[in-house]
Protein backbone atom coordinates (compact mmCIF):
# COMPACT_ATOMS: atom_id res chain seq x y z
CA UNK A 1 0.00 0.00 0.00
CA UNK A 2 2.93 2.18 0.87
CA UNK A 3 5.41 1.64 -1.71
CA UNK A 4 2.23 2.17 -4.51
CA UNK A 5 1.43 5.55 -3.01
CA UNK A 6 4.68 6.40 -3.13
CA UNK A 7 5.49 5.25 -6.19
CA UNK A 8 2.57 7.26 -7.38
CA UNK A 9 2.83 10.43 -5.80
CA UNK A 10 5.85 10.14 -7.65
CA UNK A 11 4.90 9.65 -11.02
CA UNK A 12 1.98 12.14 -10.50
CA UNK A 13 5.04 14.68 -9.34
CA UNK A 14 7.11 13.39 -12.33
CA UNK A 15 4.26 14.64 -14.86
CA UNK A 16 3.45 17.96 -13.16
CA UNK A 17 6.82 18.78 -13.22
CA UNK A 18 7.25 18.19 -17.00
CA UNK A 19 4.30 20.60 -17.36
CA UNK A 20 6.40 23.01 -14.77
CA UNK A 21 8.78 25.75 -15.86
CA UNK A 22 11.36 28.76 -15.05
CA UNK A 23 9.95 32.06 -16.27
CA UNK A 24 12.10 35.37 -16.14
CA UNK A 25 12.75 38.55 -17.09
CA UNK A 26 15.11 41.18 -16.74
CA UNK A 27 13.05 42.19 -13.60
CA UNK A 28 11.26 39.52 -12.28
CA UNK A 29 11.40 35.28 -11.85
CA UNK A 30 8.85 32.90 -11.21
CA UNK A 31 7.58 29.88 -12.10
CA UNK A 32 5.08 28.97 -15.54
CA UNK A 33 2.71 26.27 -16.30
CA UNK A 34 2.69 24.58 -19.95
CA UNK A 35 -0.49 25.27 -21.30
CA UNK A 36 -1.97 22.98 -24.46
CA UNK A 37 -1.42 25.20 -27.89
CA UNK A 38 2.29 26.20 -27.36
CA UNK A 39 1.63 28.60 -24.13
CA UNK A 40 2.98 28.82 -20.37
CA UNK A 41 0.84 30.89 -18.33
CA UNK A 42 2.30 32.91 -15.33
CA UNK A 43 1.45 35.57 -12.93
CA UNK A 44 1.28 38.94 -14.37
CA UNK A 45 3.64 39.72 -11.51
CA UNK A 46 6.30 37.63 -12.59
CA UNK A 47 6.70 38.93 -16.27
CA UNK A 48 6.24 42.13 -17.64
CA UNK A 49 8.52 42.41 -20.52
CA UNK A 50 8.01 41.56 -24.29
CA UNK A 51 10.37 38.80 -24.48
CA UNK A 52 10.59 36.85 -21.74
CA UNK A 53 12.34 33.75 -20.92
CA UNK A 54 10.88 30.47 -20.56
CA UNK A 55 13.69 27.64 -19.49
CA UNK A 56 13.90 24.40 -18.27
CA UNK A 57 16.59 21.91 -16.73
CA UNK A 58 16.64 20.88 -21.00
CA UNK A 59 17.01 24.50 -22.28
CA UNK A 60 16.38 27.90 -22.25
CA UNK A 61 13.88 29.84 -25.18
CA UNK A 62 12.98 33.08 -25.60
CA UNK A 63 9.02 33.77 -25.66
CA UNK A 64 6.57 36.17 -26.98
CA UNK A 65 4.15 38.24 -24.25
CA UNK A 66 0.75 37.36 -25.65
CA UNK A 67 -1.47 38.81 -22.94
CA UNK A 68 -1.34 39.90 -19.36
CA UNK A 69 -4.14 40.89 -16.86
CA UNK A 70 -2.61 42.67 -14.01
CA UNK A 71 -5.93 42.54 -12.06
CA UNK A 72 -6.32 38.52 -12.58
CA UNK A 73 -2.20 38.48 -12.21
CA UNK A 74 -2.07 36.37 -15.42
CA UNK A 75 0.20 36.30 -17.84
CA UNK A 76 0.13 34.42 -21.16
CA UNK A 77 3.88 33.48 -23.23
CA UNK A 78 3.71 32.35 -26.72
CA UNK A 79 6.92 30.38 -27.07
CA UNK A 80 8.93 27.19 -28.95
CA UNK A 81 8.74 24.21 -27.01
CA UNK A 82 10.57 22.13 -28.68
CA UNK A 83 13.85 20.93 -26.97
CA UNK A 84 12.34 22.07 -23.89
CA UNK A 85 11.10 18.57 -22.82
CA UNK A 86 7.78 19.86 -21.53
CA UNK A 87 3.87 18.19 -22.07
CA UNK A 88 1.05 20.30 -21.61
CA UNK A 89 -1.16 20.15 -18.19
CA UNK A 90 -4.26 18.58 -18.21
CA UNK A 91 -6.47 20.49 -16.61
CA UNK A 92 -9.55 19.56 -14.27
CA UNK A 93 -12.81 23.24 -13.47
CA UNK A 94 -11.60 23.73 -10.16
CA UNK A 95 -15.27 24.25 -8.84
CA UNK A 96 -15.29 20.32 -8.92
CA UNK A 97 -12.70 20.47 -5.99
CA UNK A 98 -14.02 19.46 -2.76
CA UNK A 99 -12.80 20.75 0.93
CA UNK A 100 -9.80 17.87 1.54
CA UNK A 101 -9.12 16.61 -1.43
CA UNK A 102 -5.01 16.45 -1.66
CA UNK A 103 -3.30 19.14 -3.69
CA UNK A 104 0.24 19.37 -4.91
CA UNK A 105 2.58 22.65 -6.01
CA UNK A 106 5.04 22.80 -8.04
CA UNK A 107 7.48 25.44 -9.03
CA UNK A 108 10.97 27.08 -8.19
CA UNK A 109 11.02 28.75 -4.86
CA UNK A 110 13.84 29.63 -3.21
CA UNK A 111 15.92 29.09 -6.36
CA UNK A 112 15.15 24.94 -6.28
CA UNK A 113 14.13 23.37 -9.29
CA UNK A 114 10.57 21.55 -9.37
CA UNK A 115 9.72 21.73 -6.06
CA UNK A 116 7.07 20.03 -4.56
CA UNK A 117 4.75 20.64 -1.80
CA UNK A 118 1.68 19.20 -0.54
CA UNK A 119 -1.72 20.11 1.57
CA UNK A 120 -5.11 19.96 1.07
CA UNK A 121 -7.80 21.73 -0.88
CA UNK A 122 -9.64 24.79 1.70
CA UNK A 123 -12.37 25.89 -0.79
CA UNK A 124 -12.19 27.38 -4.39
CA UNK A 125 -14.32 30.01 -5.32
CA UNK A 126 -14.36 32.22 -8.59
CA UNK A 127 -11.75 34.51 -6.94
CA UNK A 128 -9.12 31.89 -5.89
CA UNK A 129 -8.62 28.51 -5.01
CA UNK A 130 -7.11 28.33 -1.60
CA UNK A 131 -5.07 25.52 -0.25
CA UNK A 132 -3.33 24.39 3.20
CA UNK A 133 -0.11 24.00 1.40
CA UNK A 134 3.15 26.41 2.16
CA UNK A 135 4.13 28.38 -0.69
CA UNK A 136 7.56 30.43 -1.36
CA UNK A 137 8.40 33.25 -3.74
CA UNK A 138 9.23 31.64 -6.70
CA UNK A 139 6.31 29.13 -6.57
CA UNK A 140 4.52 32.16 -8.40
CA UNK A 141 3.06 31.30 -11.90
CA UNK A 142 3.48 27.78 -11.04
CA UNK A 143 0.59 24.73 -11.02
CA UNK A 144 -1.58 23.89 -8.03
CA UNK A 145 -2.94 20.23 -8.49
CA UNK A 146 -4.99 17.91 -7.89
CA UNK A 147 -3.90 14.19 -6.55
CA UNK A 148 -3.45 12.66 -10.36
CA UNK A 149 -1.78 15.54 -11.00
CA UNK A 150 -4.29 17.70 -13.17
CA UNK A 151 -4.37 21.67 -12.89
CA UNK A 152 -6.81 23.56 -10.91
CA UNK A 153 -4.81 26.87 -10.44
CA UNK A 154 -1.79 29.11 -11.25
CA UNK A 155 -0.10 29.78 -8.06
CA UNK A 156 -0.43 33.80 -7.17
CA UNK A 157 -0.24 34.62 -3.34
CA UNK A 158 0.26 33.66 0.26
CA UNK A 159 -2.32 34.43 2.98
CA UNK A 160 -1.01 33.76 5.89
CA UNK A 161 -0.33 29.74 5.50
CA UNK A 162 -2.33 29.53 2.95
CA UNK A 163 -1.75 29.11 -0.70
CA UNK A 164 -4.02 31.59 -3.73
CA UNK A 165 -4.11 30.28 -6.59
CA UNK A 166 -6.36 31.53 -9.86
CA UNK A 167 -8.69 29.33 -10.62
CA UNK A 168 -8.35 26.86 -13.82
CA UNK A 169 -11.85 28.53 -15.45
CA UNK A 170 -9.98 31.99 -14.91
CA UNK A 171 -6.92 31.07 -16.48
CA UNK A 172 -9.09 29.35 -19.66
CA UNK A 173 -11.44 32.76 -19.56
CA UNK A 174 -8.42 34.77 -19.90
CA UNK A 175 -6.91 32.93 -22.90
CA UNK A 176 -9.77 32.81 -24.24
CA UNK A 177 -10.32 37.01 -24.22
CA UNK A 178 -6.76 37.81 -24.08
CA UNK A 179 -5.71 35.66 -27.20
CA UNK A 180 -8.77 36.72 -29.02
CA UNK A 181 -8.18 40.26 -28.95
CA UNK A 182 -4.39 39.87 -30.02
CA UNK A 183 -6.09 38.07 -33.16
CA UNK A 184 -8.41 40.58 -33.97
CA UNK B 1 -2.49 7.58 -16.88
CA UNK B 2 -3.80 5.11 -14.25
CA UNK B 3 -7.62 5.35 -13.49
CA UNK B 4 -9.09 6.74 -10.26
CA UNK B 5 -10.09 3.33 -8.98
CA UNK B 6 -6.66 2.23 -9.08
CA UNK B 7 -4.52 5.33 -8.12
CA UNK B 8 -3.79 5.00 -4.57
CA UNK B 9 -3.08 8.80 -4.04
CA UNK B 10 -6.51 10.09 -5.61
CA UNK B 11 -7.77 7.64 -3.74
CA UNK B 12 -6.51 9.13 -0.45
CA UNK B 13 -7.60 12.54 -1.69
CA UNK B 14 -11.12 10.99 -1.86
CA UNK B 15 -11.29 9.30 1.19
CA UNK B 16 -10.19 12.49 3.10
CA UNK B 17 -12.36 14.50 1.00
CA UNK B 18 -15.00 12.23 2.33
CA UNK B 19 -13.83 12.62 5.70
CA UNK B 20 -14.15 16.13 5.55
CA UNK B 21 -17.85 15.75 3.86
CA UNK B 22 -18.68 13.28 6.57
CA UNK B 23 -18.31 15.96 9.34
CA UNK B 24 -19.88 18.81 7.92
CA UNK B 25 -23.10 18.54 9.03
CA UNK B 26 -21.97 18.02 12.67
CA UNK B 27 -19.45 20.92 12.44
CA UNK B 28 -20.40 24.86 12.80
CA UNK B 29 -19.07 28.16 13.47
CA UNK B 30 -19.44 29.48 16.69
CA UNK B 31 -20.07 33.48 17.14
CA UNK B 32 -19.24 33.45 20.66
CA UNK B 33 -16.52 36.58 20.83
CA UNK B 34 -16.26 39.58 18.40
CA UNK B 35 -12.30 38.80 18.31
CA UNK B 36 -11.84 35.68 17.67
CA UNK B 37 -13.37 32.79 15.23
CA UNK B 38 -13.76 29.32 16.70
CA UNK B 39 -15.64 25.94 15.39
CA UNK B 40 -17.82 23.41 17.26
CA UNK B 41 -18.84 19.88 17.16
CA UNK B 42 -22.13 19.25 17.75
CA UNK B 43 -21.53 15.95 20.32
CA UNK B 44 -25.14 14.99 21.15
CA UNK B 45 -28.73 15.80 19.35
CA UNK B 46 -28.71 19.23 20.83
CA UNK B 47 -25.43 19.63 22.29
CA UNK B 48 -22.58 21.27 20.84
CA UNK B 49 -18.83 21.50 21.96
CA UNK B 50 -16.57 24.21 21.78
CA UNK B 51 -12.99 25.25 23.25
CA UNK B 52 -14.09 27.40 25.96
CA UNK B 53 -11.42 30.42 25.77
CA UNK B 54 -12.93 31.37 22.15
CA UNK B 55 -16.41 32.46 24.10
CA UNK B 56 -15.98 35.71 25.30
CA UNK B 57 -19.65 36.46 26.32
CA UNK B 58 -22.34 34.33 27.60
CA UNK B 59 -25.29 35.05 25.78
CA UNK B 60 -26.40 36.06 22.43
CA UNK B 61 -23.82 32.87 21.11
CA UNK B 62 -25.47 31.71 17.34
CA UNK B 63 -23.95 28.83 15.30
CA UNK B 64 -23.49 28.75 11.36
CA UNK B 65 -24.43 25.64 9.98
CA UNK B 66 -23.20 23.92 6.64
CA UNK B 67 -24.82 26.16 4.15
CA UNK B 68 -24.80 29.58 6.09
CA UNK B 69 -27.72 28.74 8.18
CA UNK B 70 -27.30 30.76 11.32
CA UNK B 71 -29.23 29.43 14.41
CA UNK B 72 -29.22 30.66 18.24
CA UNK B 73 -27.68 28.54 21.56
CA UNK B 74 -27.14 28.84 25.07
CA UNK B 75 -24.11 28.62 26.86
CA UNK B 76 -25.06 25.12 29.11
CA UNK B 77 -21.89 24.54 30.86
CA UNK B 78 -18.26 25.86 30.77
CA UNK B 79 -14.78 24.55 31.86
CA UNK B 80 -11.68 26.39 31.55
CA UNK B 81 -9.78 23.95 33.19
CA UNK B 82 -10.18 21.64 30.25
CA UNK B 83 -10.80 24.57 27.84
CA UNK B 84 -14.49 23.00 26.88
CA UNK B 85 -17.64 24.45 26.86
CA UNK B 86 -21.05 23.39 25.72
CA UNK B 87 -23.66 25.13 23.63
CA UNK B 88 -27.89 23.93 23.58
CA UNK B 89 -29.59 24.41 20.26
CA UNK B 90 -33.16 24.32 19.89
CA UNK B 91 -32.63 22.42 16.32
CA UNK B 92 -31.11 18.75 16.10
CA UNK B 93 -28.04 18.33 14.74
CA UNK B 94 -26.16 15.27 13.65
CA UNK B 95 -23.95 14.29 16.52
CA UNK B 96 -20.43 13.45 15.19
CA UNK B 97 -19.18 9.85 15.04
CA UNK B 98 -15.80 9.66 17.16
CA UNK B 99 -13.37 7.14 16.52
CA UNK B 100 -14.04 3.81 18.99
CA UNK B 101 -10.96 1.92 19.45
CA UNK B 102 -8.20 1.63 17.09
CA UNK B 103 -5.79 2.95 18.92
CA UNK B 104 -4.01 6.28 17.46
CA UNK B 105 -0.36 6.32 16.79
CA UNK B 106 2.27 9.00 16.52
CA UNK B 107 2.88 9.21 12.26
CA UNK B 108 -1.20 8.34 11.28
CA UNK B 109 -2.61 11.13 8.96
CA UNK B 110 -4.75 13.42 10.57
CA UNK B 111 -7.10 15.98 9.24
CA UNK B 112 -7.85 19.44 11.12
CA UNK B 113 -11.46 20.93 10.27
CA UNK B 114 -13.10 24.17 10.93
CA UNK B 115 -15.78 26.64 9.61
CA UNK B 116 -15.87 30.21 9.14
CA UNK B 117 -18.36 32.71 9.34
CA UNK B 118 -19.54 32.53 6.15
CA UNK B 119 -20.29 28.99 6.71
CA UNK B 120 -17.41 27.62 3.96
CA UNK B 121 -15.54 24.21 5.83
CA UNK B 122 -11.47 24.61 5.64
CA UNK B 123 -9.61 22.00 6.50
CA UNK B 124 -5.78 21.01 6.88
CA UNK B 125 -3.47 17.85 6.80
CA UNK B 126 -0.64 16.71 8.99
CA UNK B 127 0.25 13.88 11.03
CA UNK B 128 -0.41 13.01 14.94
CA UNK B 129 2.96 14.39 16.01
CA UNK B 130 2.93 13.40 19.66
CA UNK B 131 1.04 11.41 21.91
CA UNK B 132 1.58 11.04 25.56
CA UNK B 133 -0.33 9.44 28.50
CA UNK B 134 -2.71 11.45 31.15
CA UNK B 135 -2.09 15.10 31.74
CA UNK B 136 -3.26 18.33 33.82
CA UNK B 137 -3.55 21.39 32.18
CA UNK B 138 -2.48 24.24 33.68
CA UNK B 139 -5.46 25.44 35.47
CA UNK B 140 -5.91 21.84 37.05
CA UNK B 141 -7.98 20.51 34.18
CA UNK B 142 -7.80 16.62 33.82
CA UNK B 143 -7.07 15.50 29.97
CA UNK B 144 -6.28 11.81 29.11
CA UNK B 145 -3.58 12.01 26.67
CA UNK B 146 -1.49 14.11 25.49
CA UNK B 147 -2.58 14.53 21.68
CA UNK B 148 -0.32 16.84 19.26
CA UNK B 149 -1.29 17.31 15.65
CA UNK B 150 1.66 18.09 13.11
CA UNK B 151 -0.15 20.60 11.00
CA UNK B 152 -1.62 24.40 10.34
CA UNK B 153 -4.54 25.13 12.88
CA UNK B 154 -5.97 28.62 11.19
CA UNK B 155 -7.63 30.86 12.83
CA UNK B 156 -10.99 29.66 13.75
CA UNK B 157 -9.73 26.09 13.90
CA UNK B 158 -9.73 25.85 17.88
CA UNK B 159 -13.06 23.97 18.89
CA UNK B 160 -13.43 21.98 15.49
CA UNK B 161 -12.42 18.58 15.49
CA UNK B 162 -8.78 16.72 14.64
CA UNK B 163 -9.96 13.86 12.37
CA UNK B 164 -8.64 10.45 11.28
CA UNK B 165 -8.88 9.96 7.33
CA UNK B 166 -12.35 7.69 7.67
CA UNK B 167 -13.63 10.78 9.17
CA UNK B 168 -14.03 9.75 12.77
CA UNK B 169 -13.76 12.57 15.15
CA UNK B 170 -10.40 11.81 17.03
CA UNK B 171 -10.71 14.83 19.58
CA UNK B 172 -11.26 18.74 19.85
CA UNK B 173 -8.58 21.34 18.56
CA UNK B 174 -8.28 24.06 21.03
CA UNK B 175 -5.04 26.69 21.07
CA UNK B 176 -6.11 27.57 24.84
CA UNK B 177 -3.89 24.98 26.64
CA UNK B 178 -0.78 25.57 25.71
CA UNK B 179 1.13 28.85 24.44
CA UNK B 180 3.23 27.37 21.96
CA UNK B 181 1.20 24.53 20.00
CA UNK B 182 -2.36 23.81 18.90
CA UNK B 183 -3.30 20.22 20.79
CA UNK B 184 -6.19 18.25 20.63
CA UNK B 185 -8.31 17.31 23.50
CA UNK B 186 -9.21 13.40 23.08
CA UNK B 187 -12.89 12.29 22.65
CA UNK B 188 -12.47 10.69 25.93
CA UNK B 189 -11.73 13.82 28.01
CA UNK B 190 -14.70 15.13 25.97
CA UNK B 191 -17.40 12.31 26.77
CA UNK B 192 -16.01 12.81 30.49
CA UNK B 193 -16.59 16.74 30.60
CA UNK B 194 -19.60 16.58 28.71
CA UNK B 195 -21.38 14.57 31.08
CA UNK B 196 -20.28 16.51 33.81
CA UNK B 197 -21.39 19.82 32.40
CA UNK B 198 -24.53 18.37 31.20
CA UNK B 199 -26.13 17.22 34.13
CA UNK B 200 -24.50 20.27 36.82
CA UNK B 201 -23.63 22.87 34.07
CA UNK B 202 -20.09 23.11 35.74
CA UNK B 203 -17.06 20.85 36.41
CA UNK B 204 -16.43 19.69 40.03
CA UNK B 205 -12.79 21.36 40.94
CA UNK B 206 -11.43 21.54 44.45
CA UNK B 207 -11.46 24.82 46.62
CA UNK B 208 -9.08 26.34 49.12
CA UNK B 209 -10.23 29.42 49.09
CA UNK B 210 -6.71 31.57 49.00
CA UNK B 211 -5.09 33.40 46.43
CA UNK B 212 -1.49 32.58 46.04
CA UNK B 213 1.86 34.22 44.22
CA UNK B 214 4.71 32.59 43.14
CA UNK B 215 7.73 33.64 45.21
CA UNK B 216 11.33 32.54 45.34
CA UNK B 217 12.95 30.88 48.19
CA UNK B 218 15.77 32.66 49.99
CA UNK B 219 19.19 30.71 49.92
CA UNK B 220 19.49 30.78 53.51
CA UNK B 221 16.03 29.43 54.06
CA UNK B 222 16.43 26.50 51.69
CA UNK B 223 19.81 25.54 53.46
CA UNK B 224 17.71 25.90 56.90
CA UNK B 225 15.02 23.57 56.18
CA UNK B 226 16.97 21.14 53.65
CA UNK B 227 15.24 22.32 50.41
CA UNK B 228 15.75 21.94 46.71
CA UNK B 229 13.33 23.62 44.77
CA UNK B 230 14.01 27.50 44.64
CA UNK B 231 10.32 28.57 44.52
CA UNK B 232 6.84 28.32 46.13
CA UNK B 233 3.63 30.16 46.77
CA UNK B 234 2.91 32.42 49.29
CA UNK B 235 -0.72 33.24 50.70
CA UNK B 236 -1.48 36.75 49.51
CA UNK B 237 -5.08 36.44 50.56
CA UNK B 238 -7.43 33.92 52.58
CA UNK B 239 -11.39 33.94 51.22
CA UNK B 240 -13.13 34.55 54.73
CA UNK B 241 -15.13 31.15 55.74
CA UNK B 242 -13.02 28.63 53.30
CA UNK B 243 -10.93 25.42 53.50
CA UNK B 244 -7.68 27.25 54.26
CA UNK B 245 -9.07 30.13 56.42
CA UNK B 246 -10.42 27.18 58.64
CA UNK B 247 -7.32 24.88 58.86
CA UNK B 248 -5.35 28.32 60.02
CA UNK B 249 -4.00 29.26 56.66
CA UNK B 250 -3.06 33.34 57.19
CA UNK B 251 -1.29 36.17 54.92
CA UNK B 252 2.31 35.54 54.21
CA UNK B 253 2.40 31.71 55.20
CA UNK B 254 4.48 30.11 52.01
CA UNK B 255 3.02 27.10 51.01
CA UNK B 256 5.40 24.33 50.74
CA UNK B 257 3.39 21.27 50.00
CA UNK B 258 -0.11 20.54 49.19
CA UNK B 259 -1.28 16.75 50.37
CA UNK B 260 2.06 14.81 48.92
CA UNK B 261 2.27 17.18 46.05
CA UNK B 262 5.76 19.58 46.45
CA UNK B 263 4.34 23.14 45.58
CA UNK B 264 6.89 25.45 43.43
CA UNK B 265 4.24 27.49 42.33
CA UNK B 266 0.39 28.60 41.99
CA UNK B 267 -0.10 25.97 39.39
CA UNK B 268 0.92 23.00 41.30
CA UNK B 269 -2.06 23.95 43.70
CA UNK B 270 -4.12 24.01 40.80
CA UNK B 271 -3.13 20.59 39.89
CA UNK B 272 -3.29 19.46 42.99
CA UNK B 273 -7.23 20.34 43.43
CA UNK B 274 -8.98 18.09 40.88
CA UNK B 275 -12.07 17.09 41.27
CA UNK B 276 -11.39 13.85 42.95
CA UNK B 277 -9.60 16.15 45.59
CA UNK B 278 -13.51 17.46 46.98
CA UNK B 279 -13.57 16.19 50.43
CA UNK B 280 -10.88 14.87 51.22
CA UNK B 281 -8.54 16.01 54.01
CA UNK B 282 -5.39 17.41 52.76
CA UNK B 283 -1.90 18.35 54.89
CA UNK B 284 -0.91 21.69 53.91
CA UNK B 285 2.91 22.27 54.97
CA UNK B 286 3.91 25.83 54.70
CA UNK B 287 6.45 28.26 56.26
CA UNK B 288 5.28 30.57 58.68
CA UNK B 289 8.06 33.17 60.00
CA UNK B 290 10.74 30.90 59.31
CA UNK B 291 9.60 28.10 60.60
CA UNK B 292 7.99 24.92 58.98
CA UNK B 293 4.40 24.55 59.86
CA UNK B 294 1.70 21.69 59.31
CA UNK B 295 -2.10 22.48 58.80
CA UNK B 296 -4.79 20.28 58.13
CA UNK B 297 -7.55 21.32 55.68
CA UNK B 298 -10.45 20.27 54.06
CA UNK B 299 -10.93 20.85 50.69
CA UNK B 300 -13.87 22.27 49.33
CA UNK B 301 -15.70 22.38 46.31
CA UNK B 302 -14.80 25.40 44.10
CA UNK B 303 -17.99 27.54 43.89
CA UNK B 304 -18.87 27.66 39.73
CA UNK B 305 -18.56 30.71 38.16
CA UNK B 306 -14.51 30.88 39.88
Amino acid sequence: MTDELQADLAAVVRRVRRATVHVHDERGRGSGVVWAGGLVVTNAHVVQAAWPFVETAAGRVRGRLLARDERRDLAAIGVDLTGLDVEAATVRPSATLRCGELVLAVGNPLGLSGAVSSGVLQRADRRFVVADVRLAPGNSGGPLTDATGRVVGVNSMVAGRLALAIPSEAVQAFLAKGLSRRAA
Amino acid sequence: MNSTETNPLAALSEQLAGAVAGIAPSLVYVDGSARRDASGIAWNRRTVVTADHTLERDDEIELVLEGGRRIEATLAGRDPSTDLAILRTAVDLPAASRAAGGEPAVGHLVLAAGRDEDGRLGASFGVLSALDGAWRTWRGGEIDRLMRPDLTMYPGFSGGPLLDPAGQVLGLNTWGLSRRTALTIPVATIERVVAQLESRGTVVRGYLGVALQDVRLPETIRAAHGLSRRHAAIVVDVAPGGPAESAGLALGDVLLTLGDVPIEGSEDVQRALGGESVGSRRTIEILRAGTRVRLEATVGERPSGD
